[in-house]
């Protein structure tokens, strides 16, 4: 017993570690990159229409800290990043964490609905059709190719043509209410949910294709239970590590849906400040993803555990 | 089942939809009776002409309160505050929220508002405004002198870091509030363009109640105006809430009194498409930004219109760099503005949908002189006899000039996020019309960066934009040598208008006329730019819209704004 919250603590520490190790490289490149990048920030900072005259310059730069050597900048920029502190937004004129946390609600309610929705579907698409029902199996695999090649933003402006233009039954967009979020929910869960499906699918004909399988099935037990109970934990090893990667990789996503459906969120202000080159929230946006990232990997290695006793066991 | 029905009708009852349909039916006979009737009638209109059958005679019907007016638009903003941003969407927005010492009509009148009067020195370096009694923010506090110099203290103070409402503001020496409703501004130098400047939301007055207690002013504003913003969220858009006790409504408005609209929601919509959609599908009644190429489907649409707004300011042009390479010669660059087609140019961009530019400045900005138009314009000999005559007489197999080896090439940098689809058919129809004449145009798009890094590097032949402003004193703004990159956005380079263009701020009427005649006539007979077109904005709305005016931006305005069912 004693042993083994040693080796938790062993192991929870080493991944802290690791996600620190990671945050600072993001940092680090992040920083290098937007210096090599040409501009001017004192433009950015006053927007476009603007006039800025050699005294109005000065106040900015000395306040923004851009009058100081490089090596100084980056030492500033890492010591605040680690309380917190990004700094202010030069477009929001905002402290960044503020427009990070206040974009990052409903972002998240997008990005959770819609993984939890294609998780639902795959689930229930790989269980009908994995090994059996032919034509069904072979319409839904097609279906699923054709999602997967077709853009975000493709599918949500279709969805809305249909759905909102012509039949109303979803308002346009907005932040407002749930109807608001049923299109960009689908919209971006479609795609994810053709991925899911197919892999899913494949590991659960590969699970059932087992001499286990044959065992339970000699048991008496339903074949329905036989997919639940026992072919979908070998499928959804596989199943864990691809949604990590899709959760992480929905920020992507997330920005076309946002644009499509005029929604407020991470989407919106990384293409901002990416476009603006807005130097403070591009580092905050660029460390906060670093560390969902990470902090989505610890999870999946921390499934593992629990859908898999053998691995379990190697660890120990 | 796919119902196809029309957007209007979904939302309504089933028996209300079959009324409808008998209505249609009995429309279509009465059409055909009609038909007969039509022809003599349309000679009757042809006759008496349209006078009285413009798109507004719904509004010699009273006005109706109430409704929300959904509004999509194609760009966000980051900052709220007018007073700290320069960016046109919080200007549009904002003029609901905040009231301005005084407003200008559409035919560039100055009118009371705010300030029921007010008295300019001579010599432009004084000015007296005489404030309205009774005006309230819509938190309580009364709006009156202390709070109009407590704004402008803020807005001029370095710390506030605003640059577009400070340079409206100009060389101030001192604000005085010397009783409850009198401000006085005094000037450093005569400075004639307040005024103008004045009317913009981004000179409006905010509660200083609010302003002192607000950390942050990104997402709030409470002023005094006919609507108190609810909600902004960047990235989504705001909601406008109507101030049922407002009475203090600008003198150019039609009604006294609080707004007709309950309620205006601005709804960020980026992609051109869904914003079309949303607005034939009824679920949103205005947009800005209409595709050129969409344009007539929208007109074409019996429930809806697009209505056009040119700008005030300078004219979208190419303007020509005249400190380095071929441009530096006059003739290099009257040859050049002699060899664009402009007309077939702009028409090709944009079907039509905006006008080709006759000037550097816009035909609705002050001082705008109609007689620089005839000096100027497509003469493909004189572009062929003035680059002879400079020497450019080589040409290779292509019909490209050369001298002593050199390629009459040209470089025009531009932001390529900054520019539209239609703006890059338009520098390619430039490219072709001048490709005639043995010009080499190379377009060369950038991203944001790199355009800023270019133009401060003087790494350019020609650079291209529009500034929106109906005070002339915006040619300082792209002629004046204060003003080469990096420091702003004399993109010609040229110093040879600085003294026309600083005398011109402060003197009397008559006189800053025939100066800013002078400077328009210099532009384009040195040929330091060459004009575009006249950029507008484009708003298409439901028919059932009406009372839209226009702010002497080029923005709508909602006061006077009423939907009918």
């Amino acid at each position: 017993m004693h042993g083994s919250v040693r080796n938790l603590v062993r192991w929870g520490l080493r991944h802290l570690g690791v996600i620190l190790a990671v945050l600072w490289g993001a940092a680090t490149i992040a920083f290098v990159a937007l210096k090599l990048i040409p501009g001017d920030p004192v433009s950015i900072l006053t927007g476009g229409e603007n006039i800025v005259d050699e005294a109005e310059r000065a106040v900015l730069i000395q306040q923004y800290g851009l009058d100081q050597p490089l090596a100084v900048q980056y030492a500033h920029y890492l010591g605040n990043a680690l309380i917190g502190n990004f700094g202010r937004s030069y477009q929001y004129r905002q402290p960044v964490i503020d427009v990070i946390l206040e974009a990052a609600v409903p972002t998240l309610q997008l990005a959770s609905s819609a993984i939890l929705l294609a998780l639902c579907v795959a689930v229930a698409n790989a269980l009908a059709t994995a090994g059996r029902r032919r034509v069904l199996r072979t319409v839904l695999s097609g279906f699923e190719l054709a999602l997967l090649s077709s853009p975000v933003y493709w599918i949500g402006i279709v969805l809305l043509a249909l759905f909102s233009f012509q039949l109303h039954w979803f308002p346009v967009t907005g932040n407002d209410g749930v109807a608001a979020l049923v299109l960009p929910v689908i919209a971006l869960s479609l795609p994810l949910a053709a991925l899911l499906g197919q892999v899913l699918r494949d590991g659960l004909e590969e699970a059932l294709s087992q001499p286990f399988a044959l065992t339970v099935r000699a048991r008496g037990v339903s074949e329905t239970a036989l997919r639940i109970r026992h072919g979908l934990r070998h499928a959804a090893l596989a199943v864990s590590t691809l949604t990590g990667t899709l959760l992480a990789g929905i920020l992507s996503g997330s920005i076309l849906t946002e644009t499509v459906f005029g929604r407020s969120g991470i989407g919106q202000i990384t293409l901002q400040a990416i476009k603006t080159r807005d130097m403070p929230l591009v580092l905050g946006l660029v460390m906060m993803s670093a560390l969902v990232f990470a902090v989505i990997n610890l999870l999946v290695d921390a499934v593992y555990l629990v859908i898999d006793p053998r691995l379990r066991r190697t660890t120990a | 089942m796919v119902r196809l029905a029309l957007p209007d009708f979904a939302t309504r009852s089933d028996a209300e939809s079959r009324l409808q349909r008998r209505q249609a039916i009995f429309f279509v006979r009465r059409s055909l009776r009609n038909l007969l009737f039509g022809g003599a009638a349309f000679l009757l209109l042809m006759v008496w002409g349209p006078a009285g059958f413009t798109a507004d005679n719904a509004a010699a019907i009273a006005p109706l309160a109430g409704g929300t007016l959904n509004f999509g638009i194609a760009t966000d903003t980051a900052i709220i505050d007018p007073s700290i941003t320069g960016s046109s969407i919080t200007a549009l927005i904002t003029r609901n929220v905040v009231d301005s010492l005084i407003g200008q009509a559409e035919d560039n009148r100055f009118t009371p508002w705010l300030a029921e009067r007010w008295e300019t020195s001579s010599d432009n370096t004084s000015y007296t405004f005489h404030l309205r009694q009774g005006v309230t923010f819509s938190d309580g506090t009364p709006l009156d002198a202390a709070a109009v110099k407590y704004n402008f203290d803020r807005i001029l103070d370095p710390k506030t870091a605003s640059s577009y409402a400070k340079s409206l503001l100009g060389p101030v020496d001192n604000i005085a509030a010397p009783d409850e409703r009198t401000v006085v501004i005094i000037y450093r130098q005569p400075f004639a363009p307040l005024l103008q400047g004045l009317s913009l939301p981004y000179l409006g007055i905010q509660s200083p109640v609010y302003l002192r207690q607000a950390g942050s002013t990104t997402n709030t504003i409470v002023g005094s105006g006919p609507f108190v913003l609810d909600a902004f969220t960047k990235g989504s858009g705001g909601r406008l809430r109507r101030r049922p006790d407002y009475n203090w409504g600008p003198g150019y408005a039609a009604h006294t009194g609080p707004a007709y609209l309950d309620a205006i929601v601005f709804k960020y919509l980026p992609e051109a498409s869904v914003r079309l959609g949303a607005l034939i599908s009824g679920q949103l009644q205005a947009i800005d930004e209409v595709p050129p190429a969409n344009y007539r489907s929208v007109q074409a649409n019996d429930r809806l219109q697009v209505v056009t707004r040119q700008n005030p300011g300078i004219n979208r042009a190419l303007f020509l760099n005249t400190s380095k390479g071929p441009f530096e010669d006059v003739r290099i660059r009257q040859a050049f503005q002699s060899a664009v087609d402009v007309a077939s140019a702009v028409k090709a961009a944009y079907f039509g949908s905006l006008k080709p530019a006759d000037n550097i400045l816009g035909p609705s900005t002050l001082y705008y002189d109609p007689a620089v138009a005839s000096e100027w314009g497509l003469d493909l000999g004189k572009a062929n006899r003035l680059l002879d005559e400079a020497g450019w007489t080589q040409k290779d197999a292509a019909g490209i000039r050369a001298q002593d080896g050199r390629r009459l090439r040209v470089h025009f940098v531009y932001d390529s996020a900054a520019v539209g689809a239609s703006d890059i058919t338009l520098a390619q129809a430039i490219q072709f019309s001048v490709k005639k004449a043995g010009f080499d145009l190379q377009l060369e798009p950038v991203d944001a960066g790199g355009y800023a890094a270019r133009v401060a590097a003087n790494d350019y032949d020609l650079a291209s934009f529009y500034y929106v402003r109906a005070e002339p004193d915006i040619l300082r703004t792209v002629f004046h040598s204060a003003y080469i990159p990096p420091r702003g956005a004399n993109v010609t380079r040229v110093t040879s208008l600085d003294e026309d263009l600083n005398k011109a701020i402060g003197v009397s009427s008559e006189e800053r006329q025939r100066l800013y005649s002078q400077i328009q006539k210099q532009i384009i007979g040195q040929a330091y730019a060459v004009p575009l077109y006249v950029a507008a904005y484009q708003l298409g709305t439901a028919k059932r819209l009406h009372g839209i005016s226009w702010a002497t931006n080029a923005k709508p305005n909602f006061y006077d704004a009423w939907l009918s069912p």
